[in-house]
């Protein structure tokens, strides 16, 4: 501190004097450590801040490429198509009509993402970015599909992962009739036809019945789908059973089910014969508690379906967990 | 505070803003994809709203005709109104339960290029926030689903004041009142019609192309058996239908209404008598019955399309229709 004299110095005429007096030095000492110690701290912050927003770009990268494929059924038909530049590969299987079904992801845009995932996957993440899909189906009876594979590199220190639960169309097979307990009631042609038994409707106060439905069915379905009838729950031989006829083929034979599906693309053959087209019923008998409890259905996968492959779980979507993994090479 | 003790908090402050709009940004962000996807979610459940409502109006007013007798003076306009009206109190409900600022106008009903459906025009909006979502949206809404058994309202109001009318098994059940109407309207060999049937509720015959009809003696039978509906250039819309129109500009439907026969006696009212000696009557299709305007009401050929030595069915069917299902013409 400056000492103040009781008598006024002349400056002029002194020549001794102090210029950085002990105190301001150590001032400047505290000072300099304040300095470089809020300097460091800026630097650690800044460091932090950047290392967040990196990894929360890295997070927005993750969640737009799950948006992406989950929510848009992508550039129209590049399921399709050989092309992968400029192609957004949309997993939601396309509108059909005025049915929306963008919600539920298709197998067969699945299977051609798998193909060529990285190629893909390049048109939806940046460049540097590297990923990995899996869809694992809540159902243990179907197994997980590894979309796209890799594994972090052990030096990456950051890995975004989108786990979204998803209904996936594991097959395009398609239900041409069935016999929920709810569905309509359909007379059919058997119905006060003389020499046959009429199908009577399921009624609390007999034990078994009959429901029947109609389905059409073209020359060119022939050439391009299998047909096979199957329950759920499967219906063992004793228990009903089936007849397919037409109205001007009208038969009385009734099938027994096997509890597996069963092939019916002879009897569909014998009933369209030469024409153009034509609608063919389905009639199914079963104990009046087994329409409470199963459902039949008529349906056409395409042709040359392994058998195997041929599954209940496969007419309706199917919960799966949709896992994306996304980290910076 | 001395101006070194600023310097000494400034670092502080500063990191501290810094913080503060990391959070702030953060935050926003967050909220933003919430409010985005709240408004794109109401925005599709107003939409699969609008088709339930949609089927429980066309339901309710075709219920209410087929009770009544009395058509609609303006089946669009009305139904519009009823739609608008069950929307508004869904559009509350969202308002209340959601924050959101949500609007629905139904702008026109009207046909679609399906005579088996009504076309719903509406426009949505949801809002949130700074976030929001306009569309038009264009619906089908269809008239066959069996959650929402539609009926024929047009017997029901041809037929008021001519007697009544029965359903019996999901048919109309005409007894004398089809005859009466017919009589009164100077139509030759009205009395063919006495006890006769026709479909009640709407449902597509899947029997198409419809010439599938006279390849043999049982597809027509099936198709009365069940009381499908086919899709008809001269037939009335539904729409129109609601409004008593026997014939329409627009691309609709036709069913059969079929004489009295031995197989469906049991449907009919007491009076059991039957005529199957006229070799034309009345063609048995039901826009060529109800259409009131001069002479529109044709004379069909008889056409025997089943007989088992039990049951004989008939229908009279003029050449045009024969050709359309596919029956020799005579």
């Amino acid at each position: 501190m400056i000492r103040l004299h009781s008598k006024p110095i002349n400056f002029l005429k002194e020549n001794k004097g102090q210029v950085f007096s002990m105190d301001v030095l150590l001032a400047l000492i505290i000072i300099t450590m304040v300095i470089g110690m809020s300097a460091d701290a800026l630097d650690i912050v800044s460091f932090k801040i950047s290392d967040y927003s990196s990894g929360k770009s890295l997070d927005r990268i993750a969640i737009d490429a799950a948006d992406i494929l989950i929510n848009t059924p992508g550039t129209p038909d590049w399921e399709n198509s050989n092309d992968t530049q400029f192609v957004t590969p949309g997993l939601a299987q396309d509108t059909n009509g005025t049915k929306n079904t963008t919600k539920i992801l298709s197998f067969a845009k699945i299977t051609h993402l798998e193909a060529r995932y990285h190629e893909f996957m390049g048109n939806v993440i940046p460049p540097g970015a590297n990923s990995s899909l899996t869809i694992y189906p809540a159902s243990s009876t179907l197994e997980p599909m590894e979309v796209g594979n890799g594994t972090p590199p052990p030096e990456v220190t950051e890995v975004a992962v989108v786990n979204r639960t998803v209904l996936v169309n594991f097959r395009d097979f398609k239900i041409l009739t069935s016999m929920a307990s709810n569905s309509k009631q359909e007379i059919c042609p058997h119905y006060n036809y003389t020499g046959f038994t009429g199908h009577s409707k399921p009624a609390d106060n007999s034990t078994t019945g009959w429901k029947c439905s109609c389905f059409k069915i073209t020359q060119e379905d022939l050439n391009t789908t299998d047909f096979y009838i199957l329950t759920d729950p499967p219906v063992l031989e004793d228990s009903g059973g089936w007849i397919l006829d037409r109205p001007d083929k009208i038969s009385i034979e009734k099938e027994t089910f096997s509890g597996h599906p069963i092939l019916v693309n002879d009897k569909i053959n014998e009933m369209i014969g030469d024409d153009e087209e034509a609608v063919i019923w389905l009639h199914v008998q079963m104990p009046n508690d087994h329409f409470k409890s199963s459902n039949t259905y008529l349906i056409g996968v395409p042709k040359g379906t392994p058998p195997d492959e041929v599954k209940i779980e496969y007419l309706h979507p199917q919960p799966c967990s949709f896992v994306l993994k996304i980290w910076m090479e | 505070m001395s101006g070194m003790s600023f310097l000494l908090v400034l670092p502080a402050i500063l990191l501290f803003a810094v913080f503060l709009d990391l959070t702030t940004g953060g935050i926003e962000e967050n909220s933003r994809v919430l409010g985005s996807g709240a408004v794109s979610n109401t925005a599709k459940d107003l939409k699969a709203d609008i088709m339930v409502a949609g089927k429980e109006v066309l339901k309710s007013e075709a219920d209410s005709v087929v009770s009544s007798g009395t058509p609609l003076s303006n089946s669009r306009a009305v139904i519009k109104a009823d739609l608008q009206t069950k929307m508004d109190q869904m559009v509350q409900d969202y308002e209340d339960n959601s924050g959101m600022e949500v609007d629905c106008n139904i702008t026109s009903v009207g046909n679609s290029e399906d005579p088996f459906a009504v076309q719903v025009n509406s426009t949505i909006y949801v809002g949130k926030g700074n976030i929001t979502h306009w569309e038009f949206v264009s619906q089908d809404i269809p008239l066959t689903d069996p959650q929402y058994p539609i009926p024929n309202p047009l017997p029901f109001i041809k037929c008021k004041g001519h007697g009544g009318i029965q359903v019996v098994n999901n048919k109309i059940a005409f007894g004398s009142t089809l005859v009466n109407y017919l009589e009164k309207r100077g139509v030759e060999n009205a009395f063919a019609y006495e006890n006769s049937t026709t479909a009640f509720i709407i449902k597509k015959c899947p029997y198409d192309p419809y010439i599938m009809h006279g390849t043999n003696n049982n597809t027509l039978k099936n198709c009365i058996d069940n009381g499908y509906f086919h899709e008809s250039a001269d037939g009335p819309c539904f729409l129109c239908r609601l409004e008593g129109h026997g014939t329409c500009p627009h691309y609709g439907m036709e069913t059969f209404i079929v004489p009295c026969s031995s197989a469906n006696t049991s449907v009919n009212s007491s009076n059991s008598s039957t005529n199957f000696t006229y070799n034309t009557a009345p063609s048995s299709i039901d826009h060529v019955i109800f259409d009131e305007t001069y002479n529109s009401t044709y004379q069909g050929y008889r056409l025997i399309y089943y007989f088992d030595g039990v049951n004989l069915l008939i229908l009279y069917l003029d050449n045009a229709h024969r050709q359309k299902y596919g029956f020799p013409t005579s």
